[in-house]
């Protein structure tokens, strides 16, 4: 019965076709919008990615992601390398300053101080620059960190550093040579990077740590991380123990601290909701037209159903029918939905640098998505068929 | 409370053709609903084929109307998206038989009813008498003990409603199975062995063969 069943489904294709797009269109709203978020998150840390060789993070007991932070004494780093299993600790300053430009304008900028020795954490240089460009006086680094159209300096010359802001002028991106201002501290563009994207996008401005505290405001502790290297034969995790137990600083791996990023950002960050709203908006959408559609389908074919009972066919049967049915849409639309997702959110990423990641468990949670919705659908069309009396197939009812 | 049958008794033989006549609302739609298994009587007993309907739980019911029960319907009611071999299958494959033996068996009766060169058409492809020759066969493919056909002729123009009943007596009228027509139709009174007039949800006339011109 179960191809009658499917040739019952098939055999009206408008409906069909319908129900097959509502779960396709709810598939793809959810596997776009669980993407989107995954995309959101992975800049998130994006700074933990960009530290490949880092295998410890330490920090501020307090801290709990790269986004919200508060720094250490200088006398941490010591500590830390102090520690049996470290076989190498760097220092990371972060902090925010707003960078003037030629012309006037201030623009927020994530500024990075990064080991001045080793010129660990520095990301990929445009242009085959050299790192050793940071060691020339006042140099920095800039990048567009996600950001469209934020790194731009005057055109003209007569443009820049004049008495009163000239905000409308003609203006091109940064380029090496160019100077901004932090904090009344003059810098010299001496490299553009090509960074990770960040999650919320800023400029970042990537500087030697030493050169980090002259630029920055005063103020008692500038070391935000110690970046720790394991020596062989001791396990991230072991290493972040010890460090805790030894130094009282919190110490996470890598990984456990990508995690403690996101539960920060889930926990804190506005946009969350937005997501979430979007998902619900996705799975509303979805179960409305799915609903609609399968209720309209089992309606109309209230009679076949009903010829089936008289027939002989139990309750249980025709649930199974209409289940059998649902499914099918419901895996197809799935598939297609999750197929379509993938390709629109690679094009979009690719051209347009959209925050889109497919992880391995997207399409896992858009299937139990669809699942939950397609079965409440199912469960509330097969309502009037389970309540079917098979009379309704004489011609006097 | 409306009665819709009262005080009826009527006996129905292995082998016979009971067309039961009478006008709308006389009560003739409920009496096979509950002859066929399909709606429940409050008051007296019908039994059929030796098994009391009223004793039987839904799902019972839905076996034994499987089983020993063939409909053909006044608009045939087949399944649109089913070519003529499926929808003659339909009642087997609910039974559990598998989709290869329920599909042989749908050929050879197929054949029977003169369709066997139409098994892969699709309902809309097919005349009104074919659709019922189709019906009839969806009916017999299971070998029930008791045919039931709600008003069979009445979609059907006189000459194709008269093939109709010549098939529905031909192929499904058999020593060991009865036939209940409910009809409308005075045409086909003579493909009866016995009518059973209603009114008022009663039977107040039932004529032999020799009492059928009456009634006409």
């Amino acid at each position: 019965m179960l191809r009658v069943a499917l040739k019952m489904l098939i055999g009206d294709r408008a409906k069909y076709v319908g129900l097959l797009f509502g779960i396709t269109f709810m598939s793809f709203l959810v596997t776009f919008a669980a993407s989107y978020f995954c995309g959101f998150m992975t800049r998130g840390f994006a700074l933990i990615s960009e530290n490949p060789a880092v295998d410890v993070w330490v920090m501020d007991p307090a801290v709990n992601s790269t986004e919200h932070t508060t720094n250490l004494p200088a006398s941490a780093l010591d500590r830390v390398r102090s520690v049996e299993g470290v076989r190498s600790a760097v220092p990371l300053a972060l902090a925010v300053a707003d960078v003037h430009f030629p012309n006037g304008r201030f623009q927020s900028f994530q500024v990075i101080g990064i080991d001045d020795a080793t010129f660990s954490s520095l990301p990929p240089l445009k242009d085959n620059t050299s790192p050793a460009v940071l060691r020339t006086p006042d140099a920095a680094l800039v990048d567009p960190g996600g950001t469209e159209g934020k790194l731009r300096t005057p055109l003209l010359l007569e443009d820049q550093w004049p008495r009163s802001p000239r905000l409308d002028v003609p203006t091109r991106t940064l380029a090496v040579g160019d100077e901004l201002l932090v904090n009344d501290h003059r810098i010299r563009i001496a490299g553009l990077s090509n960074a990770l994207p960040r999650y919320p996008p800023r400029p970042l401005l990537y500087t030697t740590y030493s050169n980090a505290l002259r630029i920055l405001l005063p103020e008692r502790h500038r070391l935000t991380f110690v970046l720790v290297a394991t020596a062989p034969g001791v396990s991230p995790s072991e290493l972040a123990t010890r460090i805790k137990v030894q130094t009282g600083l919190r110490a996470r791996s890598a990984e456990d601290f990508k995690a403690d990023t996101v539960r920060w950002f889930l926990a804190n960050s506005e946009d969350v909701g937005d997501i979430a709203a979007m998902l619900s908006l996705a799975m509303s959408v979805g179960f409305g037209v799915t609903g609609v559609m399968l209720y309209m389908f089992t309606a109309e074919n209230l009679k076949q159903y009903a010829v089936l009972k008289a027939m002989g066919a139990t309750s249980g049967l025709l649930l199974t029918m209409i289940f059998v049915q649902v499914g099918l849409c419901a895996l197809l639309g799935t598939a297609f939905g999750i197929g379509l997702c993938g390709l629109v959110g690679q094009i979009l990423a690719d051209t347009a640098g959209y925050p889109f990641r497919m992880m391995w468990f997207t399409p896992p949670i858009t299937g139990v998505m669809v699942l939950l919705v397609s079965t409440v659908a199912a469960a509330i069309s097969a309502r009037p068929v389970l309540k079917l009396s098979p009379g309704l197939v004489f011609a006097g009812r | 409370m409306v009665s819709a049958l009262r005080g009826v008794d009527i006996d129905v033989r292995r082998g016979e053709l009971l067309m039961i006549v009478g006008p709308s609302g006389c009560g003739k739609t409920t009496l096979i609903s509950i002859i066929a298994a399909i709606l429940d009587q409050d008051a007296g007993r019908c039994e059929v084929v030796g098994r009391d309907l009223q004793r039987m739980d839904p799902r019972e019911r839905a076996h034994f109307r499987g089983s020993s029960i063939g409909f053909v319907f006044q608009v045939f009611n087949l399944l649109p998206a089913l070519t003529a071999i499926e929808n003659v299958a339909v009642p087997l494959l609910i039974k559990g038989v598998s989709w290869k033996q329920a599909e042989s068996r749908a050929r050879e009766v197929l054949q029977l009813v003169g369709l066997g060169h139409r098994l892969g058409a699709l309902p809309a492809q097919l005349s009104g008498g074919q659709q019922q020759r189709v019906a009839i066969a969806r009916a017999l493919v299971h070998d029930p003990k008791l045919i039931v056909c709600d008003e069979p002729t009445s979609s059907l123009d006189h000459e194709t409603g008269h093939a109709m009943m010549s098939v529905i007596r031909d192929v499904a009228k058999s020593p060991g199975r009865a036939v209940i027509v409910v009809t409308h139709d005075s045409r086909i009174f003579e493909f009866a062995d016995r009518i059973a007039r209603m009114d008022d949800g009663k039977i107040v006339e039932l004529m032999g063969s020799e009492r059928r011109e009456h009634v006409q």
